[in-house]
């Protein structure tokens, strides 16, 4: 499966976002390919927000699935929800 | 053409054939003079992290003009949502960087223009918004950096610009011809002038009927003919002379300044932005003033990392558990963050100009850049106070490389045994750095007077506050006027 990730700006982000896909895409284990949110062919986006606000503008992805990350806690849950996506997808 | 990266712009500034002068000679190579290349460095991350996953959401903008991507630094805000991303940026840049990265002010430029040439023209039937408009896509296409050039040289304060003995000390239309006009002048304090592909002259205060050769907006290449550079002295600047040392404190960024001199220099008409309607020059002060004090929000990022050395030096020393270290880092993060209140107020309480563009909440934007001239002395402060003495009475580098007392500074400048001298040295001369070293020229000094100095901001404040609303409130609720209350 393959998903794009947007993230937001970082004004102030209180862990960091980019280990964190990193460490996302090393425990998906080859299940899910992440390339740019750009990407026509994408299946969904990851949204990772730095903090709570989570300020990134769902507005571009309306209608595709998009799954959001706002602190590094929500790393445990995003795996699953992706495996299962990818589950699916198979 | 598509947004520069870094290596593109730093190639864009090379072929510029700029004037400049620095401790009394002309600098050939200014891309790479050492004092100069770390103030490059901090402009050219603002064209790097606009390629970065991460940052574009912050960085890049949709172009109103053309619905191309663009930088950031070259928008016209369109929304209170871009009003609220430019304070975002300020931080998010401001904390990579730690210093001034000097866009900012262009773009507050090019934002106050598109305000005022389009409210001139509606008074005069000028074209004015026009020329502007035809440069900004220019700016965009190009994704040029500007140097937002407002402040005057000012000679006798007491005096206006043509009652001065020297009537250049405010940048002044000289001649007017078929083609252009001629100006002369000089623009003091210029945050990244050299490291600019434009520059935009705004004038520097309110000018009256008699003032109206002084009543001059324009843009000019940077290096047209007659433009030189004179880069201003920063506290410890020469230590970048001694290489990639420690002593440096921030190893890669920087900022400057520089008095920048018009000498008859030309101005094509299609470039002129205002000519002598003078009383349109409070408006164009006041826009451009508005949109600067919100730009501060760049204090904010670099006062998150001034706190992570605090804290990191507390951790070194030992001290940090000890309750009043641990009040004090508390203390430092609260006027940060109190920082942070205003520059996102402002944006947030934004409205739509006539012309389309978004402004600021002027009020709270002037309330922002006056915490901004105390909270960064007093987090300086109380930086210095944990950091303790030894960030200025630090031997240099060379002494810890010396084979001869190399040794001795290792073993008596330990503080937590698992932490390595040098350590302990580099988070020191960061803290110096910013407090009293290259960067406090940005983090202290411009913020007390860029975009005005304080008793600017109290001038607006006493102006823009509705006092009168505020009595009628208060003479209601004790009685003295009959209001519609609940009783």
């Amino acid at each position: 499966m393959k998903v794009g990730v947007k993230y937001c700006g970082g004004c102030n982000p209180s862990y960091d976002r980019v280990k964190t896909v990193k460490e996302l895409e090393e425990r998906l284990g080859g299940k899910v390919e992440f390339v740019s949110w750009r990407d026509e062919n994408a299946d969904g986006v990851v949204i990772v927000a730095g903090c709570p606000v989570s300020c990134v503008d769902g507005e571009p992805f309306a209608g595709r699935p998009s799954w959001r990350i706002n602190g590094h806690e929500d790393l445990d849950g995003m795996v699953k929800s992706l495996e299962e996506a990818a589950g699916e997808k198979r | 053409m598509a947004m520069m990266n870094a290596k593109q712009y730093e190639e864009s500034l090379r072929k510029l054939n700029l004037k400049v002068y620095q401790f009394g000679k002309r600098v050939e190579n200014v891309v790479d003079d050492p004092i100069i290349r770390p103030s490059m460095n901090a402009v050219a991350a603002t064209y790097e992290f606009a390629h970065r996953p991460e940052h574009e959401d912050l960085m890049v903008a949709t172009s109103h003009l053309t619905g191309e991507r663009i930088n950031r630094f070259t928008h016209i805000h369109q929304s209170v949502d871009d009003l609220v991303k430019k304070s975002k940026m300020g931080r998010m840049l401001g904390r990579n960087t730690a210093c001034c990265f000097q866009r900012c002010v262009g773009m507050d430029a090019m934002n106050a223009l598109s305000i005022t040439t389009y409210d001139i023209d509606a008074k005069y039937g000028t074209e004015y918004n026009k020329r502007f408009l035809k440069f900004l896509e220019y700016v965009q296409k190009n994704d040029l950096v500007c140097d937002g050039a407002m402040t005057d040289t000012k000679g006798d304060r007491s005096l206006p610009p043509h009652k001065q003995a020297d009537p250049d000390l405010f940048l002044r239309v000289v001649e007017e011809k078929v083609d252009g006009i001629v100006v002369r002048g000089a623009k003091a304090h210029q945050t990244g002038a050299v490291n600019s592909h434009e520059i935009i002259i705004m004038p520097t205060i309110t000018m009256r009927e008699e003032d109206k050769d002084y009543a001059v907006s324009f843009a000019v290449p940077s290096d047209s003919e007659g433009i030189t550079y004179i880069i201003g002295r920063q506290s410890c600047d020469t230590r970048k002379l001694e290489g990639m040392t420690i002593d440096r404190g921030n190893m890669y960024y920087g900022g400057h300044e520089a008095l920048v001199v018009f000498d008859n220099v030309f101005v094509p008409w299609d470039r002129v932005f205002m000519y002598k309607e003078h009383e349109f020059t409070t408006s164009l002060v006041e826009n451009f003033a508005s949109y600067h004090r919100q730009s501060y929000a760049c204090k904010v990022g670099v006062g998150d990392v001034l706190i992570g050395a605090t804290q990191t030096i507390a951790e070194m020393n030992g001290t940090d558990r000890a309750s009043h270290v641990r009040d004090k880092i508390v203390e430092m993060n609260h006027l940060n963050e109190t920082l942070y209140c205003g520059c996102i107020a402002c944006a947030s309480e934004g409205h739509r100009e006539h012309s389309g563009t978004y402004q600021v909440n002027v009020l709270l934007a002037n309330v922002h850049k006056h915490n901004v001239t105390r909270f960064p002395y007093e987090i300086a402060r109380l930086s210095q106070d944990i950091a303790g003495g030894l960030m200025v009475t630090l031997p240099s580098a060379a002494d810890f490389e010396s084979p001869e007392v190399g040794k001795w500074l290792d073993k008596y400048y330990k503080g937590r045994a698992d932490v390595p001298t040098e350590h302990r040295m580099r988070i020191l001369r960061l803290i110096e750095n910013i407090t009293l070293g290259t960067a406090a020229v940005g983090y202290l000094t411009e913020s007390m007077h860029g975009a005005g100095s304080p008793q600017a901001q109290r001038i607006m404040i006493a102006r823009l506050v509705n006092m009168n609303e505020k009595q009628r409130l208060a003479r209601e609720l004790c009685g003295i006027d009959k209001g519609d209350h609940v009783s």
